[in-house]
């Protein structure tokens, strides 16, 4: 069994793990070694053919057939560089002010979650998308809202170079939807950030403020100063307890 | 690595799709052949407990329908087979909830994930985007 020392160990390289690298990149130039244990493969530009059942496989847990344990919903969430923002449609919303307090997370305040995700919007380019780019069906139903007394309101997108496939959820097939896999996860690498990709983190342990994992490709153990499960609604999450 | 669709799932296949999507009565050999070729590649992924889980629930699809209609799924008009398999979706019981979602994805994928169909809908959803459409 091959031992991996680190400072931080980071599980899952999504919109949590891939900005918590960027974020403690820097830590890199200070000696600190950053590593991020990503499930899912490293992804090529030409692996996003938009294909659908050949996409779903090779982006999806189970295919987008992931159930609950309860058998009562299916999560589509995805596994690969840059984790669920390989397959989100893009729409990068700022949480509103009663959600954040909804959470009651001490620490986290609107302001401050604000100011944050400023910075990410300016990162991943969102922006609404021009007239010129919105479609028929968009057109159409922004003029029936409004005509029936609403305020229809565009959502927000993170794309940079929009060609309209419309494949979004399969993994844009051209490089344009900027999730941590275009943006933080190149750039904290290129700082000295290690992404050990087709690591699925089986176990945790705590043992005098060391994180264990045991990625899948072999038997590794990441031995870790510091450890972040960063998969905000998936698989991490049932990792301590089920450790 | 199941080669074939496993036999309970085989027989009650056609009654089933067409029941969960009525326009999969007009497929060619050739759309029902691939939508067969899609659910077992499908399933393929899928652990062996459950392939079995799955057979054995169509099987009591079938013994439902024999004990409620004295016939088994195939023979059924339409307007009783959705009867049926609307009664086990709305079950209190989970698991035949779940069965009866299961199947359907299956159909679902089987069928609508063929170009043939997809375009025929008017899906065009395209790699090269607004210019394929123009």
């Amino acid at each position: 069994m091959k031992v991996v020392r680190c400072d931080v160990a980071i599980i899952g390289s999504g919109a949590g793990g891939g900005t918590a690298a960027l974020a403690l990149a820097p830590l890199v130039a200070r000696g600190k070694r950053v590593l991020v244990l990503e499930r899912g493969p490293r992804f090529r530009d030409g692996d996003f053919t938009g294909r659908e059942l050949e996409m779903a496989g090779a982006l999806y847990a189970d295919e987008g057939g992931f159930l609950t344990r309860d058998g009562t919903m299916t999560l589509a969430f995805a596994r690969g560089y840059g984790g669920s923002t390989l397959v989100y449609t893009g729409t990068s919303l700022v949480a509103p002010e009663r959600v954040i307090r909804g959470w009651g997370v001490p620490g986290i305040e609107p302001d401050d979650l604000a100011r944050r995700s400023r910075k990410y919007m300016e990162q991943n380019n969102v922006h609404l998308l021009e007239p010129a780019l919105q479609n028929d069906n968009n057109r159409l139903f922004a003029a029936g809202a409004a005509r029936a007394g609403f305020h229809p309101e565009q959502f927000p997108l993170n794309l940079r170079g929009c060609r309209g496939s419309s494949l979004c959820n399969l993994g844009c097939p051209n490089n344009a939807k900027q999730g941590t896999n275009r943006v933080q996860l190149p750039a904290a690498e290129r700082e000295g950030v290690q992404v050990v990709t087709r690591a699925e983190v089986t176990r945790i342990r705590r043992r005098s403020a060391t994180t264990w994992g045991t990625p899948r490709a072999g038997s590794w153990i990441a031995a870790a100063k510091t450890g972040s499960c960063s998969r905000p609604a998936c698989t991490s999450p049932s990792l301590p307890p089920r450790t | 690595m199941p080669l074939v669709l496993p036999p309970p799932l085989r027989d009650a296949l056609r009654p089933l799709a067409v029941t969960f999507v009525p326009e999969i009565a007009g497929a060619t050999p050739a759309q029902w052949s691939e939508l067969e070729r899609r659910i077992i590649q499908a399933l393929t992924a899928r652990p062996p407990a459950m392939r079995r889980q799955l057979g054995l629930f169509v099987r009591v699809l079938q013994a439902a329908s024999r004990i409620r209609y004295r016939t088994g799924l195939a023979a059924l008009d339409p307007a009783r087979r959705t009867a049926l398999l609307e009664a086990f979706a709305g079950s209190p019981l989970l698991l035949f909830r779940r069965g009866i979602w299961g199947l359907r994805t299956l159909v679902m994928l089987g069928w609508y994930t063929q170009p043939s169909v997809v375009s025929a809908l008017g899906y065009r959803a395209s790699p090269a985007g607004w210019e394929a459409r123009r």
